[in-house]
């Protein structure tokens, strides 16, 4: 990705710390409890726009 | 920032240990955030996040490096098996291992393994006390039928709260977050799960407002447990008023085909009791059941605290070859995974799903009995 589309967003920290990885983003609300596989680390949700 | 006293500080800063001050981290953190002005001290704890299925190992890590004492009467949600029944349920002893060694750590810090979604049957909260509770139809309870004030809590800021004592006055702790702004007009009559299906719907529609409803007959305190459960799982609705005052301008009137979710296809298992069932669900399953046989499994569950004080209801329903449980439910034990079923709770037809990977289907306890009644 080129550096022009870099955007710096600001979350709210609850837990500290540091980490870095691929942004994964929705406009739809997603659930932590059944909507996501914590194992394999996917979306569940068929009716979610991320499900493949 | 919130405003912290010196307490507040000596627990942040490590003195009463690095748990505590981990909690105290968390609920500083979730203060920021919602913008409390300062910590306030509960009456009680309901913590989320107990089943094996749910937590995994991850969970179980994570509950191992707690150690301490919680500070206020803590009670935990369903865990994935019968304590004595699980053999019955099909859980393996491996599965079993793991969940008795979560239980072990959740009591450890002094918590009370009552594990139901209905605390408030083991403990009623009082009228305006604050609470920390993270169960969403235990919390739209509270707030709704029972006039107690609790957020909807995370389980990990739920456990921060009952280590600490204390929650960031913010949301349904305040006056003004708990007015009406919407409200809903029904001008046809319901009855038991109708109050389910209709959650169910309305979640969906208002998601984490906080609505008003108009009925033709005020419900009773089970139709509302169902409601605010299904609101709760469809949506995020963490209060409502059973009765319409003259707040929200905005009004919905619902028909009853816009509560046309019940099926009658044929289910491999039948289970009830989503939230868990009280005394009087329980009298009302044992009418429906009397003089009748089970030919499709039939599963009913509720509080240990429930049962031991309904034997005799509980002999009646099981001599039909009906099974009543205790300590777990349909939705966080891997018992009926993959198996489609059929339930009386608009919350259960939500989560079956997408938690059990089960074809469910939604019908009136009358015709769910039914069904496992007729092959």
């Amino acid at each position: 990705m080129a550096l022009s589309m870099l955007q710096r967003i600001r979350g709210r920290i609850i837990s500290k710390g540091i980490g870095k990885g691929s942004a994964v983003v929705t406009h739809q609300p997603l659930s932590f409890l059944g909507g996501v596989d914590p194992k394999r680390g996917v979306i569940k949700d068929a009716k979610h726009e991320l499900y493949r | 920032m919130m405003h912290l006293n010196r307490n507040d500080e000596d627990v942040l800063a490590g003195e009463l240990g690095p748990v505590k001050q981990k909690a105290m981290e968390i609920l500083v953190a979730l203060g920021d955030i919602y913008g409390a002005e300062r910590l306030i001290p509960i009456e009680s704890a309901q913590i989320a996040g107990v089943s094996y299925k749910t937590i995994g190992d991850a969970g179980l890590e994570y509950l191992t490096d707690l150690t301490g004492s919680v500070a206020v009467p803590t009670m935990l949600n369903p865990m994935g098996m019968d304590r004595y029944k699980w053999r019955q349920m099909g859980i393996k002893e491996a599965f079993v291992k793991k969940q008795l060694a979560i239980i072990r750590r959740y009591e450890l810090l002094g918590i009370d393994a009552q594990c139901t979604c209905t605390p408030y049957y083991v403990n009623a909260p009082q009228k305006e006390a604050h609470l920390s509770w993270s169960e969403s139809s235990a919390v739209s309870y509270a707030n709704s039928v029972l006039g107690a004030r609790t957020n909807r809590e995370g389980g990990p800021s739920a456990l921060a709260a009952a280590l600490v004592g204390k929650t960031p006055e913010y949301g349904y702790h305040l006056d003004e977050n708990r007015v009406p702004d919407i409200s809903i007009k029904i001008d046809f009559p319901l009855a038991g799960a109708d109050f389910g299906a209709l959650g169910y719907v309305v979640g969906k529609i208002v998601n984490s407002r906080v609505p008003e409803f108009s009925f033709v007959t005020p419900p009773n305190d089970d139709e509302l447990k169902a409601l605010g459960a299904g609101m709760a799982a469809t949506g995020s609705v963490a209060l409502f008023y059973p009765e319409k005052g003259a707040t929200s301008s905005e009004i919905l009137e619902l028909t009853r085909s816009d509560l046309d979710i019940y099926s009658s296809s044929e289910p491999d298992v039948v289970v009830l009791g989503c939230p868990h069932c009280s005394r009087s669900e329980l009298t009302e399953i044992a009418g429906l059941l009397e003089g009748r046989t089970v030919a499709r499994p039939l599963w009913i569950c509720t509080s240990r605290f429930v049962a031991d004080r309904c034997s005799g209801l509980i002999s009646r329903i099981e001599a039909t070859g009906a099974r009543v449980i205790c300590d777990t439910c349909m939705i966080v034990s891997p018992a009926f995974e993959k198996r489609s079923m059929m339930v009386n709770s608009g919350k259960a037809l939500e989560y079956g799903p997408s938690l059990c990977n089960s074809r469910t289907v939604m019908g009136t306890t009358s015709s769910c009995v039914n069904i496992s009644c007729n092959m």
